[in-house]
């Protein structure tokens, strides 16, 4: 079990690795322009535990109500990566 | 034990200076009982190759890494699909780095405490 960082956009090649390679019980956060990762159905053939961090999200102009995960503020962000021991990001 | 700590290379050697600062980092973490790798995909793979000279452009050479990884042992890992998709044709001896199949790096990443790209 990991939490995957995802802070670049559709077109990095590293987020593409990543996301290959998560497992059911990963948890993944979606940050910055990683944000452009979620707004398209293909974000549910992902494993793992989706989560999008809000301020990011509404900053690049998406309403709440499209979000395709949960969104999440910097509190829980924390709470987050403080319960997980192994991160790659 | 020994934290273990993968660094994940994914630009290319020329033009960008990530592939040496990741060996970098990863040497001045022996001593700080954490166990460093260093794993190269994508445009980095040809980071791998021995013909790859980013000091021809004037750029930092990657061969002074070499003794540092041998003096370390820092283990270093490529993918073979990267390799062939960038035409890495040979694998610079100096750097004793095991070829992984892109389908075991699922595994591998979770193998690691902390996976970092860069």
């Amino acid at each position: 079990m990991a939490l995957f960082l995802i802070k670049y956009g559709t077109d990095n090649s590293a987020e593409k690795i990543k996301l290959k390679n998560t497992n059911d019980d990963d948890v993944l956060i979606f940050i910055q322009n990683g944000v452009y990762w979620t707004i398209n159905s293909e974000i549910n053939n992902i494993k793992g535990k989706k989560f999008t961090l809000k301020s990011d999200f509404i900053s690049r102009g998406y309403q709440e109500s499209s979000s395709l995960t949960d969104l999440i503020d910097y509190s829980q962000f924390i709470d987050i990566i403080e319960e997980n021991e192994k991160i790659i990001g | 034990m020994d934290k273990k700590i993968l660094f994940v290379v994914y630009q290319s050697p020329v033009g960008s200076v990530w592939i040496n600062e990741a060996f970098r980092t990863a040497f001045g973490m022996y001593g700080e009982d954490i166990e460093p790798s260093v794993l190269l995909i994508e445009e980095a793979s040809v980071g791998l190759s021995p013909d790859t000279k980013p000091e021809t452009l004037g750029l930092l050479p990657i061969s002074m890494v070499h003794r540092f990884v041998k003096r370390y042992e820092t283990s270093v890992y490529g993918v073979k699909e990267h390799c062939e998709k960038y035409g890495v044709k040979n694998i610079d001896e100096n750097f004793s780095a095991k070829i992984l199949n892109e389908s075991e790096l699922n595994g591998f990443f979770h193998s690691f405490d902390n996976v970092i790209f860069m």
